[in-house]
């Protein structure tokens, strides 16, 4: 096996964005409806949006893969009306980032949305705007942090996937290997030196994420309150 | 006309209310907890109730009969809580403009920023404002959303007495200028008395008394609220002479009551409000002669309420002025009501409020 460092950490960086830029709008809108709603289900919708975050990723990817195997009503959907393999192909490692970075998304998301002091939405309702229009006016730029913090984790959480990834995806070179499967496999084939390499191009791949998030995040506000 | 007509259930109590409010500014008067600010998210459409009806002249705002609950954008009230809430993420500008409709009756945003004079903040965080200048600017913000009637909740509350001083004004010159109808809630005898034409209050979620502001806040059912706190009497005035090398302004109240107070050039015509502590006022049976006070006027006890720890004597004179004595001294000087009485203030004595 060889190991082409530039397209395997092109490729893990994509799978984790891109599994986590799927789920942001959703875990945005979830985690708005969770800090604000007072509705019966939503112990329910709680227990399911963290229950990835607490089974091990082993059991999460024999989930997955028992809806998007080819012979599963889900995969066999998507194959037969859309032509799409998921699993063992790049699709089921961005599935698997996905689900697991998403409970760590929405908690954060939702942990931000509760910071806000619902009377600014209902000022903004009295002052003739509607439900929609106070959220992308007011909600949104209030938590515009925290769901950035929030994305940052769930991107570093979905670099790091393993379990999930290798059993619904496989640990294919070139297809669906991302940096941890390389390193898991080059241990076992003996070739410490170069899995420590990785380790550390994994490293310096999160921090730079974090300095991006950082820089980002940091906008001149004056706080007095 | 505005019709309040709801029930309410909340923690302790039920918010039970029937109103119909016909005077441009109203003021809902109460100990805290009794359901004031309840009662404005109700008309705001920020709380639902229970039941009931809530109009503006023939315009259905909330109906449980008729089922209907206009959702708070539609309604066209401006509420203004007692925390202010100004957006934090957005400069003072953006905060004011937050609520242009455009259309009719909508308040152009620089007539707003002239009238309540925060020109001077309007790039600035609001985080950054002082306590006035951050009510002026949630007023402003609710004028300009062209408001049909307006909520204030307790606007001079948690401010000190220096900022009290300096924000009232600009109450009074909004409800002059826009002449929107206002809804006030306050436990401050000072601001009632001076922004409001109708009191009402409120105990416990229901409306224990109601009338003209003077009569209501010494009647029964104020509960002795003249006697918290300094009672300050509260004059409009206009200036009438001015005698620069006394030290001292001449003004008049409309009811021709002339007093002297610390000079200040201002222009004669000049409306002001001045303050008079009633603990600062001498009442004597005679005329008193050979005095370094400049104010002495005559007038009758009108009444006297001694169900506090002290007495609160209302003289009438030109307009009724409070007059804050011990027992011992009403009964001392043998005072009932149509004594003709003397009073006497100091110049400096009189303060200026705005």
């Amino acid at each position: 096996m060889t190991i082409d460092l530039g397209s395997l950490v092109v490729f893990s960086v994509q799978v984790a964005l891109g599994g986590v830029l799927l789920t942001l709008p959703v875990g945005v809108a979830l985690g708005f409806w969770m800090a604000r709603t007072n509705r019966r289900g939503k112990s329910i919708v709680e227990t399911l949006a963290t229950l990835p975050l607490v089974l091990p990723p082993t059991v999460v990817g024999l989930v997955l893969l028992e809806l998007f195997g080819r012979n599963r009503p889900l995969g066999r959907f998507l194959y037969e009306s859309f032509g799409l393999s998921v699993a063992f192909t790049w699709r089921a490692v961005v599935v698997a980032s996905a689900v697991v970075a998403f409970p760590l998304l929405v908690r954060t998301v939702r942990a931000s949305f509760e910071d806000i002091d619902p009377r600014l939405e209902a000022i903004a309702r009295t002052l003739g705007k509607g439900p929609f229009s106070v959220f992308v006016t007011v909600s949104l730029p209030l938590a515009s942090r925290g769901i950035l913090a929030g994305f940052i984790l769930a991107f570093s959480r979905a670099l790091g996937e393993f379990g999930a990834t290798i059993m619904v995806a496989g640990n294919i070179p070139g297809e669906t290997q991302t940096l941890s499967l390389a390193i898991f496999q080059l241990v076992q084939l003996g070739r410490d030196s170069e899995a420590y390499r990785l380790a550390a191009v994994t490293v310096l791949v999160a921090l730079v994420a974090i300095w991006l998030a950082e820089r980002l995040a940091r906008r001149p506000r004056s706080r007095h309150t | 006309m505005i019709v309040v007509n709801v029930r309410l259930p909340l923690d302790a109590f039920e918010l039970d209310v029937s109103l119909d409010l016909n005077e441009p500014v109203t003021a809902l008067f109460g100990p805290s907890g009794a359901g004031k600010t309840s009662l404005l998210e109700a008309i705001a459409g920020l709380r639902r109730p229970a039941e009931g009806e809530i109009r503006i002249d023939d315009d259905v705002l909330f109906s449980s009969q008729q089922n209907i609950s206009l959702p708070p954008e539609r309604r066209g009230i401006g509420y203004v809580p007692q925390d202010s809430l100004l957006f934090p993420h957005m400069s003072v500008h953006r905060n004011l403009r937050y609520g242009v409709r455009g259309g009719d009756g909508s308040i152009p945003v620089d007539s707003v920023v002239e009238a309540l004079e925060i020109g001077h903040v309007l790039e600035r965080n609001p985080t950054t404002l002082s306590g006035g200048e951050r009510q002026r600017v949630a007023l402003g913000r609710a004028l300009v959303s062209g408001p049909r009637l307006l909520l204030l909740d307790e606007p001079l509350a948690a401010l000190d007495v220096g900022l009290k001083d300096r924000i009232l004004p600009y109450l009074r010159r909004v409800r002059e200028q826009y002449g929107i109808p206002a809804l006030v809630v306050s436990h401050d005898v000072f601001e009632v008395l001076t922004l409001c034409d109708e009191a009402v209050i409120l105990e416990r979620g229901r409306v224990v008394g109601r009338g003209a502001p003077r009569a209501v806040l010494t009647g029964p059912g104020a509960g002795g609220e003249l006697f918290r706190g300094r009672f300050e009497n509260v004059l409009d005035v206009r200036v009438v002479a001015q005698e620069p090398e006394e030290g001292i302004t001449r003004v008049e109240t409309p009811g021709g009551l002339a007093l002297a107070i610390p000079h200040r050039p201002d222009p004669e015509g000049t409306r002001a409000l001045v303050g008079i502590f009633a603990e600062d006022i001498l009442l004597a049976r005679q005329n008193p002669a050979g005095l370094s006070a400049r104010n002495v006027f005559a007038g009758t006890v009108e009444s006297i309420d001694e169900s506090g720890g002290v007495a609160m004597v209302c003289v009438a004179t030109p307009e009724p002025v409070y007059v804050k004595l011990t027992h011992r001294a009403v009964a001392q000087l043998g005072l009932e009501a149509r004594t003709p009485v003397h009073l006497i203030v100091k110049t400096h004595s009189i303060h200026r409020l705005g």
